[in-house]
């Protein structure tokens, strides 16, 4: 890897080891890693549990000092105020004070970016609306179930509207509607040219959003590339058509058979288990069922988004126009997408082409089509990456 | 500044919600109002004040001294220790001002609740104030050596080297002089400088000792100066209950304040005429005119129900506590004072009959300080009675010395409770120190150590002045504990020379210097490395370390 002045971080030759108390080398949790995050895009730090991802997190976020090796963000030193004013960072846990209430929480947070009254209300309001909190906004944070706990711990991070967004395991504990709300924001952020680095081992989640992963396993590198790259399969292309009665099908396996190809498989598509859910979600929200924890999530706040309305998740929902006939078979959240970029067809055939840059996608939030899931790459490669030692 | 305070503030609103505040005051209201009651002590009223100042100072002290120390650990130990850290020290606020934010919202609460307990005690004290006094006497002392802030002054060192010299010609002369020196110098393993000074020592001790005792018949004499302020002269105004013009006797109406100041026999103006006070009630006091004004128009004109200006001069009180070869029969002990003022050659004698042992007032009108603060006092040492019987009589000058009011009560106790706040303020500093690098038990276990070392300093120090052990392996330890006491000195204040308690229940001036010197000492230095300390620790240190 070459040095460039353009990373957001750069980690060179970084080695975590930590020492008990006669200073003996215990456990060496990160060793030589090398990692450049380039602006704008959404980076993504997998492993197994152990695997170094949260100790990398805290020596980008200064939490931790490396035993060897350096590390900069934004060309500065992680503890530097400059560089921590241009972060935000959500823990694997949302460490709350519990004698505070939500509102309180975020103008804690507010007031430690120098922002002003009006601003922190602003802001405060807007956030608690984004993440669905604004119901129970006074009632002590250490009342909240863990789920919820998240969702305001996210919107701390976002306070401050960061150049860079530090996320350390940032679905768990999330219900699917949060994670849905959770993983659109992510795409809005990148849009407006904001760098996001998350670690998961939920791999839905990583796949949905991140352009690039790196692959930790026992403190070392194991893969690192774009997204695309690493789950292309090559020499297989999948086409989607309505249902077919046999005889159709006898023709087009015989046409392809003249064509010297043969079919590898013919199944149903089914529905993704999250598709489904939110689909109940948003019909009990529809009719105004109570709930006693978080609302949906609002809107993403306007600051988030650079400019625009403030039309709510829901309302984007009802809005954008779910093609008639495809109500069953694709997620309801998602329309089709209207640039090829991320066609998956496209992606498949030109799948020896490098990726696009997410960041030059003018879509719309929603926008984009969904991924047609392929995880063993990605779990191969997570659990190879043991077995190939 | 503002990420300071927003932790700051934060950190006052963590204290306030976990009821801290609120058990404070709970157990404070609880000791004021159980204090009185219990501790009855001598069952005058001025007993009973002092005792509530006493007490209420000094367990208000004690018990905001280990609230502050437990949260000044707690608020940044317990952040560590939850991971809270994690989300704060990733903003954009510096380690150190993360640490002083901690410290100054632990130091606002300590504001928050002396404040509540200082008016409180204050309040109480202005209660019993109201109450029915013993005695006249009672009143008085309540008005004058309570609700009081002297100065003070002990007389002038008497001077004993031409005795010493005196006493050590003599020795020599009879050749016991050498002797003496040759059993100190085996005392000190043959170190004859050493065995010189001992003895040298000694000669001094015996003879001042000698100069502070007298026989029956005896006189001290003692000479005061810097008596600087004689306080001011106090007016008000009262109602003549009676009046017997025969005899030129007026009974006045007064309020406690006035007559809490009144010496018997002592001057009192009534619009502007001198009396002399014949009787103090316990609402009223007895003015009677002298004879020279038999025909003066202003005393002509008073009669029973109408209202007079009433002037008191300034006093100054003289304490003293003596002892005896052999106790008197009643325990008391006769003697004359006579006060002097020897530029205007103002004279004022008293007899008293105080008990042995104790410290004992004399209340007298401030005519007999000169203009440049002086004053001569002779004490005679007078027989038990008639009989001419007596015993000769020890005052150590350190137990004489005069009181004279410098300032308002209500001034010296806001000092006192600075004084507190400062010790507050040290102890903060501490607790954060330790909480920058410690887990909460440790450094509870240090910041608690703290405070008791830094309360018996002086009895440390003073400890540590032993004579040389012979062995060798006791010298080395001799050695190090030396430097570790020299430490210890260095690094903790000394509380105990600025805990007000005593000096507010005895009505004594906190002077500013001590204020000053507790703000240097105390807080810029001790308090200041502390936290100089905490912060250069915290800012390198792994926050996302697991600690045990």
């Amino acid at each position: 890897m070459e040095h460039s002045d353009e990373n957001v971080v750069e980690v060179r030759k970084l080695t975590k080891i930590f020492r008990d108390f006669w200073l003996r080398e215990k456990v060496a949790a990160v060793s030589e890693l090398d990692l450049d995050i380039h602006p704008r895009e959404v980076f993504g730090l997998l492993g197994p549990n152990g695997s170094g991802k949260s100790t990398t997190l805290k020596m980008i976020l200064g939490l931790l000092f490396p035993t060897r090796g350096r590390v900069s963000v934004f060309g500065r030193l992680p503890t530097d105020v400059r560089t921590k004013s241009r972060i935000g960072f959500l823990p694997e846990e949302s460490y709350l004070y519990p004698f505070l209430d939500a509102r309180e929480t975020l103008d804690f947070y507010g007031r430690l970016f120098h922002q002003d009254r009006r601003q922190r209300n602003r802001r405060t309001d807007m956030l608690l609306d984004m993440v669905g909190l604004s119901s129970v906004a006074h009632r002590r944070v250490g009342e909240y179930s863990k789920g919820m706990q998240r969702r305001i711990g996210l919107a701390q991070a976002l306070i401050n509207d960061p150049d860079l967004l530090i996320l350390d395991e940032p679905t768990s504990g999330m219900d699917p509607v949060g994670t849905r709300q959770f993983k659109d924001l992510i795409k809005t952020l990148a849009l407006r040219g904001k760098t996001v680095i998350l670690s998961s081992h939920l791999l839905a989640d990583v796949e949905d959003v991140c352009d690039r992963v790196c692959i930790l396993y026992g403190g070392k590198q194991r893969a690192c590339g774009p997204i695309d790259t690493l789950l292309a399969k090559s020499g297989l292309t999948q086409i989607v058509v309505e249902q077919l009665d046999e005889p159709t099908l006898a023709a087009v396996e015989r046409q392809l058979g003249s064509a010297h190809k043969r079919i590898v498989e013919i199944t149903t598509p089914r529905d993704k288990l999250e598709s489904l859910f939110l689909r109940i979600v948003q019909e009990a929200q529809e009719q105004r069922l109570v709930t006693g924890g978080a609302a949906a999530g609002g809107p993403v706040a306007q600051f988030l988004r650079g400019e625009g309305d403030g039309k709510t998740v829901i309302e984007e929902l009802v809005a954008a126009a779910v093609p008639e006939g495809r109500a069953a078979s694709a997620t309801p959240v998602v329309a089709p997408a209207p640039e090829p970029a991320r066609n998956v067809l496209q992606t498949l055939t030109e799948a020896d082409k490098a990726a696009p840059e997410t960041s030059q996608i003018p879509a719309p939030l929603q926008g984009q089509a969904p991924k047609v899931a392929d995880r063993h790459v990605l779990d191969d490669l997570l659990g190879g990456g043991g077995k190939k030692e | 500044m503002r990420n300071i305070w927003a932790v700051a503030r934060h950190s006052l609103a963590q204290c306030l919600r976990m009821k801290v505040a609120a058990v404070f005051i709970v157990i404070l209201a609880i000791m004021l109002v159980t204090l009185p009651m219990v501790m009855q002590g001598d069952g005058t009223l001025a007993g009973k004040i002092r005792t509530l100042l006493a007490y209420g100072t000094g367990l208000t002290a004690v018990l905001l001294s280990l609230v502050t120390v437990l949260l000044s650990v707690a608020v940044v130990t317990s952040d560590v220790e939850a991971k809270r850290i994690f989300m704060v020290a990733t903003k954009p606020l510096a380690r150190w001002q993360y640490i002083l934010g901690r410290f100054l919202g632990v130091v606002l609460l300590d504001v928050l609740l002396l404040a509540v307990a200082g008016a409180s005690i204050y309040g109480a004290a202005q209660y019993l104030r109201r109450q029915t006094p013993l005695n006249p006497d009672d009143r008085r002392r309540v008005e004058t050596e309570v609700f009081a802030s002297r100065g003070r002054v002990t007389p002038q060192p008497v001077d004993v080297e031409a005795k010493v010299q005196d006493r050590t010609r003599r020795l020599q002369e009879e050749g016991r002089y050498q002797q003496a020196l040759e059993a100190y110098r085996a005392k000190t393993g043959g170190d004859a400088d050493r065995a010189k000074k001992m003895l040298d020592d000694q000669i001094r001790e015996e003879e001042t000792a000698a100069a502070q005792s007298v026989g029956v018949g005896g006189i001290f004499n003692w000479s005061f100066k810097g008596i600087k302020t004689i306080g001011q002269p106090v007016s008000t105004t009262g109602k003549i209950l009676d009046a017997e013009p025969k005899y030129l006797l007026y009974r006045i109406q007064a309020p406690a304040t006035i007559l809490g100041r009144l010496v018997y026999g002592g001057p009192v103006q009534i619009n502007g005429v001198v009396a002399s006070t014949a009787q103090v009630g316990q609402d009223y006091f007895e003015a009677q005119f002298f004879k020279r004004d038999i025909a003066n128009a202003a005393v002509l004109s008073l009669s029973k129900g109408s209202e007079v200006r009433i002037d008191i001069d300034p006093t100054i009180q003289l304490t003293y506590r003596a002892s005896t070869a052999s106790d008197p029969p009643d325990k008391t002990l006769q003697s004359l004072w006579q006060f002097q003022n020897s530029k205007t050659g103002f004279l004022y004698q008293v007899p008293r009959g105080d008990a042995i042992r104790t410290n004992s007032t004399l209340t007298v009108s401030a005519r007999v300080v000169d203009d440049e603060g002086r004053t001569e006092v002779q004490y005679l040492n007078l027989p038990w009675d008639v009989s001419g019987l007596g015993s000769s009589v020890t005052i150590l000058n350190s137990d004489v010395s005069i009181l004279f009011p410098v300032d308002r009560f209500e001034w010296n106790f806001l000092r006192g409770l600075l004084l507190v706040l400062m010790q507050l303020i040290f102890l903060a500093a501490v607790g954060v120190f330790a909480g920058s690098f410690l887990s909460f038990p440790v450094a509870c276990l240090v910041s608690f150590t703290v405070l008791p070392v830094a309360l018996a300093r002086t009895f440390l120090v003073g400890a540590m002045t032993v004579v040389p052990s012979a062995s060798r392996p006791e010298q080395i330890l001799q050695v190090i504990g030396g430097h570790l006491v020299s430490v210890l000195n260095a690094l903790l204040p000394d509380l105990a020379k600025t805990m007000p308690s005593e000096l507010l229940a005895d009505g004594l001036n906190i002077p500013w210097s001590l204020l000053a010197t507790a703000a240097i000492l105390t807080v810029v230095l001790r308090a200041g490395l502390a936290l100089l300390l905490a912060c250069w620790i915290f800012s390198r240190r792994e926050l996302a370390r697991v600690q045990v």
